[in-house]
């Protein structure tokens, strides 16, 4: 579609700043709470800092140990999302291009799950993670975080595969490669848009995930991760605000470029899997 | 001929067994690491249990009973429905309007904008919470605002006020997701055909007509999607409402997964001892809502399509 | 795009590891053959001062070491956990989960009696040792951190009342005297100062407020919000519709309606409540005797020193209590592979540990009699003199028959109702009618209290009722 007037895309342009504007003022005021002293955060309603305040980034990034919670949740997320992205596309591969006994069975499964309740406690977790004498460990977490049914992924891959044509696959096979060489030199690399979409979107959950870290690591707080340490602000008694404007800050920026660099395949990826 | 046919099936065969071994990865850590807790909170459902202690009290449906009489589960209840069905309808037409007006072929930075309203969505929930409480609070930035523009006197109780802190919270809900349904309303645009739209320029079809006929009636599988995922997580309000209303005022605002959280870590209301037990019961009974509600949805869009099927062949 | 993704995910690590070689040389030098011993606090009020005090420790012992982590506000998580797996640090602050007798019967403690040796026991104040809160039978099992005695107070800002003409002599002590002073208050300043705020977003610091206010007018009812809900010692039965129930729930109300109470409170919890107290916001303020050391604290409160501390007022100017009950305190993991050590640093605890941990925070009174010569603020002494004075030490169930411990939590597990919350929920304007709230509330208690009866064999009302006690009055069964 195309919107020919100027005057009407003028309309639109301002419209739209406009609301974007009030759409990011909550980051706008959360980046400058981050410069503020907690006195003033508490009492006063006005945003806008007396002073630029860097304390809060020293006591967020040192105090807080932020600096060992960003590496942390970096290989974490990290090695989360690569997991997650090879398990969905081999199982959507299999779903997708291949025929044979149960598939039908399996999607149903795939589907069935999303709407299956889920547990609420984190207790049978962790004893599973403690039988595998993986607690405490980033690996463990990884794991953890990694488990799941996928199902939105699962099906992105599946209807992605099913669209690519046979004859990519079969002068593949000409070429003399098996079924595992065809998937992971030819076509996976041409499933990059459903990639970009899985890694943004499990790069989001993963990054600001919090129970998993926070109960697998009981007893090795250095392996926490940046949403748990946000827990460092808060206390029973009082709460360090302005320290926390600072970590929120901090822990935001990487899925912002992650997002800002990704974006563009993330539509195409969405976009290619609903072509189905 | 025979042989080629063997040959075929040979080649078939191993094709299968590849599928089953490329599954079997996601199926073990499924089936070790997510079924085995979804199971047993469905077992702790049946135990009178604070969660610490050994697992021995047995009473069968008791929590069942006891959640059914009492009035708070079912507030919460209607609660999340009153939200869920907010955010889904505030959130699936705003962000179609968004997602059409950003996927226009001449504009210009749509890049910057995408992201732009895409930035709540990456932010974590619970840090939103807390944010918008400071905004809106009784000496927030929203009410100084008011008040300095003199639209009010007084400032406004924005989360003590029921149907204003409910309201809120669907607005900022909506937000929140608007910018993950743009992108799927996007991707659904971007998979009409753009020969469609030229022949409806030869036609001399102007911009609303394009809209309600071409575009609107392709768009309805991805609808279908874009609504199941808006009623899940509408169903699943839980960041939002502890950060930022906390249930308040008076429960009004209390959603059942912030119910089963309040019983399973925080000892209910009166911070006394935790009931594991009781909020497995209650989380199993939000699940179930949950699937009963999806279910109709699903139901409702296989019987259009089928009418719309019937009509058009 | 693959490798684009490669390169930022390399970028990032890279970024992150400067970031890391930068901060990495604080790295603490640790003596390699030393013993680790695990350590969990949960209250975040003594982290710095155990932090100070652990450094102190390991410079003495060098061949201990110890490893604080403060637990935040997935604490309880962690706890039923760590429970659940017999994962339970070497050291630990009691956790908020479960009794401490279903600790024991887990056998997840180790017994204290080795260190809190009948000499030692002496040292501390009697009131201290109590069934399911530090020892179950002859057997110690909690090292208390503070002596129990704790009381809401009313606190003032003397900037706010010098300002307004109010001088100390004027502190009101009853219900009456407030609301005119406030009233007045609110009056000269335009609007701009209220008489009182209070937390009540917390609902729980709001139950205990009403809870200890109403003793004044409705003495038999037990004020506390851990060991016995609501449950009148006279009749040995939930008892949420009285007189001192409604009566201070409607006062409290009343003020907020005549401009005396901030209506700003009903969303304050309670450190925003501190931060505008302190702010001049308003006169008066009602918090736990804890609040002091947070008025102080500059890095994480207002770091307000120029105020003073009173009882709240009552209806008639006379007294009101709070039980006493050492809830908090150290315990020892049975799984602990190093009884030694812990038993070294729980003596050295027992010797400096109160002085420059309990009492250098000025958040807590100390379980033994340590003269404070050097008080962490001025009006330390003063709030320690005032919960001495209105903390009293009330009838045990739990000493009279060991199976409430189970009836209790079952109990208080089945409420849904607090006056707290009631109250939040009349100033919000969702309730209209506290009395029939309070009376639903009555219901619901009444049902899960026959219905544990029924459940516990060994439980029975008269658990619960005590004759010969007289309210205000210290209770010994000695």
């Amino acid at each position: 579609m195309i919107i020919t007037s100027k005057i009407v895309k003028y309309i639109i342009h301002f419209i739209l700043l406009l609301i974007g504007l009030i759409w990011i003022f909550p980051f706008i005021w959360m980046v400058l709470g981050s410069f503020r002293s907690n006195t003033d955060f508490i009492v006063s309603g006005n945003p806008i800092p007396s002073e630029l305040n860097w304390d809060n980034y020293t006591r967020a990034w040192v105090d807080a140990n932020f600096s060992g919670y960003f590496v942390n949740t970096v290989i974490m997320t990290v090695a989360t999302v690569a997991i997650v992205v090879l398990l969905c596309a081999l199982t959507g591969y299999a779903l997708g291009r291949v025929d044979f006994p149960g598939k039908k069975t399996i999607l149903a499964i795939v589907v069935g799950i999303m709407f299956i309740p889920k547990g609420y406690t984190i207790i049978p977790l962790y004893e599973l993670v403690d039988q595998l004498g993986l607690t405490n460990s980033l690996f463990g977490i990884i794991l953890a975080e990694s488990s799941g049914a996928h199902t939105l992924f699962v099906l992105l891959f599946t209807s992605y595969f099913a669209t690519l044509p046979k004859e990519m696959e079969e002068a593949a096979i000409m070429d003399g490669c098996g079924f595992v060489r065809t998937f992971f030199s030819v076509m996976l690399p041409l499933a990059k848009p459903i990639i970009a979409t899985t890694v943004i979107m499990q790069f989001i959950w993963t990054w600001s995930s919090f129970l998993v870290p926070t109960v697998l690591t009981i007893s090795k707080p250095e392996l926490r991760t940046l949403a748990v340490g946000m827990q460092n602000f808060v206390g029973q008694y009082s709460t360090d605000w302005a320290g926390m404007a600072a970590g929120a800050t901090i822990s935001l920026l990487p899925v912002l470029i992650v997002f800002i660099l990704m974006q563009r395949y993330f539509i195409e990826g969405v976009a290619g899997a609903i072509k189905q | 001929m025979a042989a080629k046919n063997s040959n075929l099936s040979k080649f078939k065969r191993s094709r299968q067994i590849w599928a089953y071994i490329f599954i079997m990865p996601q199926a073990i850590v499924f089936l070790g690491l997510s079924l085995y807790p979804i199971i047993m909170s469905y077992v702790y459902s049946l135990y009178s249990w604070d969660g610490a202690s050994p697992l021995t009290n047995f009473i069968g449906f008791d929590n069942y009973i006891e959640l059914f009489q009492t009035s708070r589960f079912w507030s919460a209840l209607l609660a999340t429905v009153i939200y869920m069905i907010g955010t889904t309808a505030l959130g699936v037409g705003s962000s179609l309007l968004l997602a059409i007006v950003l996927n226009a072929n001449n504009m210009k930075g749509k890049a910057f904008y995408r992201t732009i309203y895409f930035i709540p969505v990456i932010a974590t929930t619970a840090i939103i919470g807390v944010i918008m409480k400071n905004i809106f609070g009784i000496d927030g930035t929203v009410n100084q605002l008011l008040q300095y523009i003199g639209l009010v006197d007084q400032p406004i109780s924005w989360l003590n006020t029921s149907t204003l802190a409910m309201l809120l919270l669907i607005l900022i809900g909506t937000w929140k997701n608007l910018g993950i349904n743009m992108i799927y309303w996007l991707s659904g645009l971007q998979a009409i055909p753009t020969d469609l739209y030229e022949s409806a320029q030869l036609d001399g079809a102007g911009f609303w007509k394009t809209l309600f006929h071409i575009t609107l009636p392709l768009l309805k599988p991805i609808l279908v999607v874009i609504l199941l995922l808006s009623v899940v997580s509408g169903m699943n309000a839980f960041d939002l409402v502890k950060t930022f209303t906390n249930g308040n005022p008076y429960h009004t605002t209390e959603t059942l997964d912030l119910y089963v959280f309040n019983y399973a870590f925080g000892g209910g209301l009166t911070g006394a001892t935790t009931r594991m037990g009781y909020a497995s019961a209650a989380g199993v009974m939000l699940g179930m809502f949950t699937l009963l509600i999806s279910g109709i949805f699903g139901l409702i869009s296989v019987y259009t399509r089928r009418k719309i099927n019937k009509e058009t062949g | 795009m693959l490798k684009k993704t490669t390169k930022l995910m390399v970028l990032l690590l890279i970024t992150a590891g400067l970031l890391i070689g930068c901060s990495s040389g604080e790295e603490e030098n640790t003596n390699p053959d030393a013993t680790t011993l695990s350590f969990w606090n949960r209250l975040p009020e003594l982290t710095t001062h155990f932090e100070s005090f652990i450094a102190s420790f390991e410079e003495e012992h060098p061949d201990i070491n110890i490893e604080m982590q403060t637990l935040g506000a997935s604490g309880n998580q962690q706890y039923q956990t760590a429970i659940k797996n017999n994962e339970l640090p070497d050291i630990f602050v009691t956790a908020n989960v479960t009794s401490l007798k279903n600790l024991v019967d887990q056998e997840l403690l180790h017994n204290l009696n080795d260190v809190v040796t009948p000499e030692v026991k002496e040292q501390f104040y009697p009131g201290v040792w109590s069934e399911n809160l530090t020892t179950i039978g002859e057997d110690i099992y909690q090292l208390p951190l503070n002596s129990g005695k704790s009381a809401v107070l009313m606190y003032y800002n003397k900037d706010v009342l010098s300002e307004y003409g109010v001088s100390e002599g004027q502190i009101p002590t009853t219900w009456d005297e407030l609301r005119e002073v406030g009233k007045d208050i609110y009056e000269q300043s335009g609007g701009g100062t209220y008489g009182l705020i209070m937390g009540a977003e917390a609902t729980w610091l709001s139950d205990m407020t009403i809870n200890q206010m109403a003793t004044n007018i409705t003495p038999e009812v037990h004020p506390s919000i851990d060991v016995a809900r609501r449950i009148n010692y006279k009749t040995g039965q939930p008892d949420f519709v009285n007189d001192g129930s409604t009566q201070t729930i409607e006062y409290l109300k009343q003020l907020m309606d005549e401009n005396v109470l901030s209506p700003s409170s009903i969303e304050y919890n309670e450190p925003t409540a501190i931060a505008n107290f302190a702010a001049g916001k308003s006169a008066f303020y009602f918090d736990g005797n804890w609040a002091g050391s947070v008025l102080m604290n500059e890095e994480e409160g207002p770091g307000f020193e120029n105020w003073g501390v009173a009882p709240m007022p009552t209806e008639d100017g006379g007294t009101y209590y709070n039980d006493m009950a050492a809830k908090e305190g150290l315990m020892v993991s049975n799984n602990t592979e190093h009884w030694e050590e812990v038993q070294t640093f729980l003596n050295y605890f027992i010797e400096n540990g109160y002085r420059d941990v309990i009492v250098a925070s000025g958040a807590h009174e100390p379980p033994v009699d340590i003269e404070v010569t050097d008080p962490p603020f001025e009006q330390y002494n003063k709030i320690n003199e005032l919960s001495n004075q209105l903390s009293v030490a009330t009838p045990n169930i739990y000493k009279q028959n060991n199976s409430t411990i189970g009836f209790i939590q079952d109990y208080q597990g089945g409420l849904s109702y607090s006056a707290g919350s009631i109250l939040a929920g009349y100033m919000q304007g969702e309730v209209t009618d506290p009395v029939a709230e309070l009376e639903e509330a009555q219901q619901q208690a009444m049902e899960v209290f026959n219905e544990n009866l029924n459940k516990y064999e060994d439980v029975s009302e008269s658990d619960f009722v005590f004759d010969d006690w007289v309210p205000f009055e210290p209770y010994t069964t000695e």
